[in-house]
């Protein structure tokens, strides 16, 4: 979606991010609820809108906590990792037709306390594929599907594991920077990286993102919120793109394809700005390659220079592209991608500290979720009174 | 690898049933479509290019060649306990499809992008009740096990 009214990221709020929460996860929720309320400018009771994602704490549970007086509508938005973004192009429509004013996008979940990933119910879709095909052959985790797409992009683009060690140290060296991170008061060096157990070779355990107890919010309105003090960051354009087919990996043509191409040839297309124009990427970083494989699809480089940017001509702070200056779901935490929003937000604001991208006037995020969807959103500042 | 506690997926489902009944009797069978004769793998109800709801089983070599694999460190799936094991896309010789599928009888270290394999039929489930296709490197004719 672009059109010429935009709606804005009018408030942001999170928790810090931790292994092992001791609180409910109502009451980390309420907490971001209440952070974001409160950067918005605008008391809990005014937001009349909520979308969340599965496994995550529900609307119901958010209404009922912040006994909301008058919510219009609830959604969850369903494409894995790409949700969140993808959620930003639903909200966007609700405020600006004048379905709700305030739409509030959640997640909370206490995701390492509860049952371990594999143990946890699947939502991806067409599960009589999953149970046909991928269980009886032993595979059933993201880890093990994606090391499949990581494999033979290595193989055909020359990716190797120096590429996939940058990208998971410099959202460490980020995550250094962020009081907020899981992973704030741990550093990342190649040794350990390299000697990181194997998960789903060629994944180890520092290509995968953490499991987090948590919770961020973001509350997109048609009211910028923003004032003389704090530039308001209008939602420019939003795309998802969903792969051919979206259901199942094996047997698409080209095998690499994602939806994440449509999304952005369609959002490029939409804007009078490029990938040259962003002055930093939130990059769903599920696994280091997803963030390879991203850039290329989002037109950030093309398979022949990938490795050039990741490498050369640098993805941390201070580098060409910094990538997820929060840390990512690989140091930051794992809110399913909507942190990514949380930080490009701030950094848009200004407000980063010590991991400020100077002067960032524009920032793309993307989205990646169940077997291949895509979104994207390139996120702006506006200074001044809107 | 000992496959009894892999669970049974459903054998008698429409769009699976004679794959299942192929690898029962040692034999790579899949569907083509009666329509417009493409095969659609994975299978659907309704053909996505020609909207057919007819298919035929048909066999197929039961050979192709590597076209991406992971080596599983962390077990995780039901059924597969012992680690590391591999799990491979395999691009057949002669339909335009890829299976995914274990890959034994060779080393993680040996193995190679695009090496010929052949299809194994191995007996799985509780009480052995299906037979799932592994692939190991290629033999002259399919080999059946326990
Ligand atoms: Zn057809």
């Amino acid at each position: 979606m672009n059109s010429e009214t935009v709606a804005y990221i009018r408030g942001v709020g999170n928790t810090k991010y931790v292994k092992k929460a001791e609180r409910s996860v109502e009451a980390l929720a309420v907490e971001a609820i209440d952070a974001a309320a409160s950067d918005a400018g605008i008391p809990v009771s005014e937001i009349d809108g909520i979308i969340v994602y599965h496994g995550h704490i529900g609307t119901d549970e958010v209404i009922a906590q912040l006994a909301l007086p008058d919510v219009k509508l609830r959604a969850i938005v369903d494409i894995g990792g790409a949700s969140a973004v993808a959620a930003l192009q639903m909200a966007s429509l609700y405020v600006l037709g004048g379905v709700a004013r305030n739409v509030i996008l959640v997640r909370g979940i206490k995701g390492n306390s509860g049952p371990r990933k594999a143990q946890r119910k699947s939502f991806l879709p067409s599960q009589q594929f999953r149970t046909q095909l991928e269980y009886v052959a032993g595979c059933n985790t993201p880890s093990q599907r994606y090391a499949l797409l990581c494999r033979r992009y290595m193989h055909e683009h020359g990716l190797t594991r120096e590429h996939l060690a940058e990208i998971a140290l410099a959202a460490r060296w980020h995550a250094n920077l962020n009081p907020d991170a899981q992973m704030y008061e741990r550093t990342l060096e190649l040794e350990e990286y390299l000697s990181g157990r194997v998960i789903a070779d060629p994944y180890r355990l520092y290509d995968c993102c953490l499991e987090s107890d948590g919770a961020c919010a973001v509350i997109v309105s048609a009211q910028p919120g923003g004032d003389d003090q704090r530039p308001a960051v209008a939602i420019l354009a939003t795309e998802e793109g969903h792969a051919d087919p979206p259901d199942d990996i094996s047997n698409r043509d080209p095998f690499l394809h994602v939806g994440l191409e449509k999304a952005a040839a369609r959002l490029w297309n939409a804007v009078s700005l490029g990938p040259d124009d962003m002055d930093a990427a939130m990059v769903y970083d599920c696994f280091t390659f997803e963030v390879a494989h991203q850039l290329e699809a989002a037109g950030f480089a093309t398979p022949d220079t990938i490795g050039r940017l990741i490498l050369e001509d640098g993805i941390r702070l201070g580098g060409k592209l910094p990538v997820n200056t929060h840390g990512g779901l690989l140091s930051e935490g794992h809110m399913v991608g909507l942190n990514h929003i949380v930080e490009a937000t701030r950094q848009l604001r200004g407000e980063c500290g010590p991991r400020q991208v100077p002067g960032a006037r524009h920032i793309a995020v993307t989205g990646w979720g169940n077997l291949g969807d895509g979104s994207i959103t390139i996120l702006g500042r506006h200074d001044g009174p809107a | 690898m000992d496959l009894r506690d892999v669970p049974a997926p459903d054998l008698d489902d429409p769009l699976f049933q004679g794959y299942w009944a192929g690898t029962a009797k040692g034999k790579l069978i899949l569907p083509r479509c009666s329509g417009c004769e493409r095969m659609n793998w994975p299978p659907r109800a309704m053909c996505p290019h020609c909207r057919s709801l007819k298919f035929e089983w048909e066999e197929h070599r039961p050979s192709g060649t590597l076209f991406s694999w992971t080596v599983v460190g962390r077990a995780t799936a039901p059924g597969y306990r012992e680690v590391p094991y591999t799990v491979g896309i395999i691009a057949l010789d002669d339909a335009p499809v890829r299976l995914m599928g274990t890959v034994v009888g060779v080393e993680p270290d040996d193995i190679a992008m695009d090496m010929p394999l052949s299809a194994r039929f191995t007996k799985a489930g509780s009480s052995l009740e299906f037979t799932v296709v592994q692939w190991g490197p290629a033999l002259s004719r399919p080999v059946s096990s326990i």
